[in-house]
């Protein structure tokens, strides 16, 4: 009944090959036409993976680096979301940010990490804050247009029927302004993880991006490789994760906006 | 008087959550204000800290400035930063779209290469570098190597989706009125993927940007992620500030001038679409 038919095989036949077709080419490639030592086939990288999940040194770094994403990420989407709202009802505080906000947004994060570490030294405290502010820098602009697309018509019905502020914010201002907010945090949580990854690269003894840098100086890219596919399962995830949470939380509120 | 005429043409908010944009001619003044408290804020935590290698001063940054610049070295480091920028990121935007529209002209193409593009996209640049540097050594390869890779990877992917994502009917119309396989490539659907190319285009600007910084963070000779790198070295605060400063200049005039260069020279092409 539930057998397979041919598109249905075709399919499959995509997958398996667009798994195996790049891995096999890779193999390839490093084994007859590059230097296996500089650019290790997947099989070698894959038995490196192995042996480094099994002494618990892949688990250990990627807890680390996972943790502080993670703290950075929520607490600086926090006030950034906190400041946003009060910037988005208040012309004062959003005129005041502003020019502190346009310094703060074409300066690259990555180039500020010397800064953080001639400040805080390499200590825990000098990435939390990196992280922090980026997130928190980040978040302020979506928060603030997202509150603004909102149709006063919206915010005057609520009003008129007698809503107070508190209750005018969390019915029609927050779910309103969530698919902005959402699509920031998005955005902010890849610009997290790109920046704590060079932060542990450029100073840092424990994390990816510290197993990637300090493999360079032995000239171990196998070990490399592992970092960097770890990253990309990681990247993978997050986008995955934060895809479902939208489409699991949007359509409550956007099909309400529409028809509105 | 005025909000009268003004809510005439647009209904005003409701007075406790009026939109910031409310009154425009005073938020320049309030931006000028709040200009001049944040220097004079700076200028406040420098004289508390006392400390030039922790917070230097307003004026010893812009009096460095001044020096590096009349030395020629700052204007030699954001040459070098925004030259390695400007050739990686047209090798890597014109090998890009053109991989990207092969593959999305043979669908079969996009979906044996399209995952495994897609996995290498969410890899932060920076992670590349060591191996770039062990690969390309530490001179201008390295660096171009980072930027073609990512911009080219960026573009590949939104020319594929936009050749994927042009209306069948358009190339069927196309077909019936006798055009020959070329003539659709380059008459239908290079048009309706324009808009989707000119979006990876802006998209690899920013990322073209931040990949050249950390490339030249970790090893590089010159430019202005060098420049940082050095400061730090000699704790030259000053300096590292104004390098710092000088990036988010830089990076602010490449992708204004790049995104009026794109949108002038070839958002044309997309207006065609409609």
């Amino acid at each position: 009944m539930t057998r397979p038919n041919r598109i249905g095989w075709a399919r499959a036949g995509f997958v398996v090959g667009a798994v195996l077709l790049p891995l096999a080419t890779w193999e390839l490639l490093s084994r007859a036409v590059l230097n296996p030592n500089l650019v290790p086939p997947p099989s070698v990288v894959a038995a490196t993976a192995a042996g480094m999940l099994a002494d618990g040194e892949l688990f250990a770094h990627t807890t680390i680096s996972l943790r502080r994403i993670f703290v950075g990420f929520s607490l600086g989407s926090v006030i950034g979301i906190a400041v946003g709202l009060a910037a988005a009802s208040s012309p004062f505080i959003w005129d005041a940010l502003r020019p502190l906000l346009a310094v703060c947004s074409t300066v690259p994060p990555i180039a500020l990490i010397p800064l953080a570490m001639l400040w805080f030294g390499i200590d825990e405290f000098a990435r939390l804050f990196l992280i922090v502010y980026l997130a928190a820098v980040l978040m302020i602009p979506s928060t603030v247009n997202g509150v603004r697309s909102i149709p006063a018509i919206r915010l005057r019905a609520a009003e008129s029927l007698g809503a107070r502020r508190a209750r005018i914010y969390l019915g029609v201002v927050l779910p309103d302004a969530l698919p902005s907010i959402l699509s920031g945090l998005r955005i902010t949580l890849g610009f997290c993880f790109m920046v704590v990854v060079a932060a542990e690269m450029i100073g840092a003894s424990s994390g990816i991006g510290y197993l990637i840098m300090q493999s360079r100086y032995y000239a171990l890219t196998t070990k490399m490789f592992v970092g960097i596919l770890v990253l990309g399962v990681l990247g993978m995830g997050f986008d995955t994760i934060f895809r479902r949470l939208v489409a699991g939380l949007l359509p409550r509120f956007a099909v309400e906006k529409r028809t509105g | 008087m005025a909000a009268s005429v003004s809510s005439t043409r647009s209904p005003a908010a409701p007075t406790a959550l009026r939109p910031a944009a409310g009154r425009p001619r005073s938020a320049p003044l309030r931006q000028a204000v709040s200009v001049v408290l944040l220097i004079a804020l700076w200028q406040a935590l420098s004289e508390w800290f006392a400390d030039p290698t922790v917070v230097p001063s307003p004026g010893a940054v812009v009096s460095r400035t001044g020096e590096l610049v009349a030395s020629g070295g700052l204007l030699q480091d954001a040459a070098a930063t925004l030259g390695r920028v400007v050739i990686g990121y047209v090798l890597g935007a014109v090998l890009g779209v053109a991989f990207g529209l092969l593959i999305g002209w043979f669908g079969w193409m996009e979906r044996l290469l399209g995952p495994s593009l897609n996995f290498v996209r969410s890899i932060p640049p920076i992670a590349w570098v060591p191996f770039s540097i062990i690969v390309f050594g530490i001179g201008e390869g390295s660096k171009y190597a980072i930027i073609v890779y990512l911009v080219f990877i960026v573009l590949a992917l939104s020319a594929a989706a936009g050749v994927r994502e042009t209306p069948r009917i358009r190339v069927r119309a196309a077909q019936a009125l006798g055009a020959g396989r070329r003539a659709v490539l380059l008459r239908v659907i290079l048009p309706s993927a324009f808009p989707f190319i000119l979006t990876g285009l802006g998209v690899a600007l920013n990322l073209a940007f931040m990949a050249v910084v950390s490339a030249e963070l970790i090893g590089a000779r010159s430019g202005l992620g060098h420049v940082i790198t050095h400061a730090q070295a000699m704790f030259e605060t000053d300096t590292m500030l104004v390098g710092i400063l000088s990036l988010g200049v830089v990076g602010g005039l490449f992708g204004r001038g790049a995104d009026w260069l794109i949108r002038r020279g070839l958002g044309r092409f997309s207006n065609r679409v409609a």
